[in-house]
């Protein structure tokens, strides 16, 4: 081996994980059933030529002489990406105003589907370390749970169009069944022209929106603004799929009041009898919004999709097998969806619960 | 089964890394090995045997980077990367671990075009003539890649290194 050769070995440094994910990803695709014939597409490959001849027979040719048909020019969503994520950036994309959340109801526990956000702020008249308290849906992925005017967090980074940032509020703008249509900053959906308070703020404050859009919204995908827009900014308006939505923001909490492992967790007073579906949530929170503060989950390490794990904590069960022994089960009813099972021990030493390899 | 898990603890080390040595990413990387894996175990019966499955799997996994480096999404990262990815301070680390870090910076500066035959020389090993019946390129032209590439990473190259010579 070359001197070369070791050292660009040492520069990649332990690839074990790398390896051990890939494996298990392999074993996972290769184990996804495959295809059964489909009555639908014998269906449409019947109905093409038929579709065809009718065409043909109807079609007007003059029609298409106008110079005003075509495709156009596409919106390309990189002229606009870097501006905002430079924004991001440098902290100047949001300006978040948490007076508004004050009239929004207090928790004395939360639990469950709830969740606090990590970020602490206080308001006025009151010394209170305060959180937002954010609800997960249930059943995200079978009905439409978000309307619009709702405020929620998101996970970092989609995947298509623009980017949505954890650290920013977002409004629901539009729901599935919705279409929607935004060219050159001019939003409309189904056909009108969108009016709200958040435009007006839009407007006033001279904030751009970028995106270019002329969309139905699928049954899992919701249209997002920054709730809480800097002035004179670009913001993405942004097609995002439900799971990479976190939750919808329902109240309050304080650490002085509120009663709740998440509080406990912030507070690194983690001394509560938590139950092993609790300690699943917390493990996933430290993990995703978290500090860092709990012991490594190996488990975790092999999964992408942990962000999902804690949207979706509404399609889990509980199952005991003994007095130290839980399974947690994602059950989501779906041919092609596999299940997936953790298992929690009691551990004897602290008496927590923790996640199994 | 078994034979699956043997060829994927094999070959999924060397893989993974020279994935990255293209892509520069190391989630990307799995993405692409993962791919090979599972198109390799799916259609199996087309692997004639005519090269050793290292090679062969080495070549769809540089065919594969290759593609992703040419794509919209890897075009996406790369503006990602730019505007999020800070440098970590000298101070952060050991020297040899800096010294790495600035091998790592000065790889990936390397266009393509004279990085592929640096990783296919020193990392794959294989001869200047595989290279450039690889490349589809003449010996000659890989010859230069190669100096030009060196010369722009001269810093990191043991004396015994810098004779360019045909395996």
């Amino acid at each position: 081996m070359s001197d070369f050769k070791r050292k660009l070995d040492q520069m990649m440094g332990d690839t074990t994980k790398q390896e051990r994910r890939i494996k298990q990803g392999v074993h996972e695709r290769l184990r996804k059933p495959a295809k059964t014939f489909s009555w639908q597409v014998l269906f449409v490959t019947v109905a093409i030529p038929v579709v065809a001849l009718f065409l043909i027979l109807t079609i007007d040719p003059t029609n298409y002489l106008s110079s005003d048909k075509g495709p156009g020019v596409p919106y390309d969503p990189l002229v606009d990406l870097a501006q905002i994520s430079a924004l991001q950036k440098k902290k100047q994309l949001s300006a978040i105003d948490y007076e508004e959340f004050a009239a929004l109801p207090h928790f004395d526990q939360v639990d469950g589907l709830y969740y606090v956000d990590q970020e602490t702020f206080s308001l006025n008249g009151s010394s209170d370390a305060m959180h937002t308290v954010i609800e997960r849906k249930s059943n995200l992925f079978d009905e439409v749970v978000y309307e619009a005017g709702d405020i929620v967090r998101t996970m970092t980074n989609t995947t298509s169009h623009l980017p949505t940032y954890m650290d920013a509020y977002y409004e629901v703008i539009a729901v599935p069944g919705d279409r929607v249509v935004l060219k050159k900053g001019q939003l409309k959906i189904n056909g009108k022209p969108l009016q709200s308070e958040l435009m007006d703020h839009y407007e006033k404050q001279g904030i751009t929106i970028a995106g270019g859009y002329d969309q139905l919204l699928n049954a899992r995908e919701y249209f997002l603004l920054n709730h809480f827009p800097a002035s004179k900014t670009v913001q993405g308006a942004t097609i995002t799929p439900v799971h990479k939505i976190y939750g919808q923001v329902v109240g309050l909490a304080t650490e002085e009041r509120t009663l709740s492992m998440y509080m406990d967790y912030l507070s690194e007073q983690l001394t509560g009898n938590y139950t092993p579906e609790q300690y699943f949530d917390l493990y996933v929170y430290d993990d995703l919004l978290g500090f860092g503060n709990l012991s490594k989950t190996p488990a975790f390490t092999e999964i992408s999709r942990l962000g999902e794990l804690f949207v979706e904590a509404s399609y889990r069960k509980t199952v005991p097998i003994s007095d130290n022994e839980v399974e947690i089960r994602y059950q989501y009813g779906r041919e092609g969806v596999a299940d997936r099972v953790f298992t929690m021990k009691r551990d004897a030493g602290s008496d927590r619960w923790v996640i199994a390899q | 089964m078994n034979n699956i898990n043997q060829i994927i603890d094999e070959h999924s080390r060397y893989l993974v890394r020279i994935a990255y040595l293209y892509v520069k990413n190391w989630s990307t990387a799995e993405d692409i090995v993962q791919e090979v894996f599972v198109s390799y175990f799916q259609k199996s019966d087309q692997f004639r045997n005519e090269a050793s499955l290292k090679t062969y799997l080495t070549k769809i996994t540089a065919n594969r980077a290759k593609d992703y480096l040419r794509s919209w999404k890897h075009k996406k990262d790369v503006l990602f990367d730019t505007i999020f990815v800070t440098a970590k301070g000298a101070e952060e680390v050991v020297l040899e671990q800096e010294r790495l870090v600035l091998l790592e910076k000065n790889l990936f500066q390397l266009p393509l075009k004279y990085r592929e035959p640096l990783l296919l020389y020193y990392y794959d090993e294989q001869s200047i003539a595989e290279i450039a019946n690889y490349l589809q390129l003449n010996e000659n032209t890989v010859k230069t890649r190669l100096r030009r590439a060196k010369q722009q990473l001269k810093g990191f190259f043991e004396e015994e290194d810098w004779e360019v010579e045909s395996h």
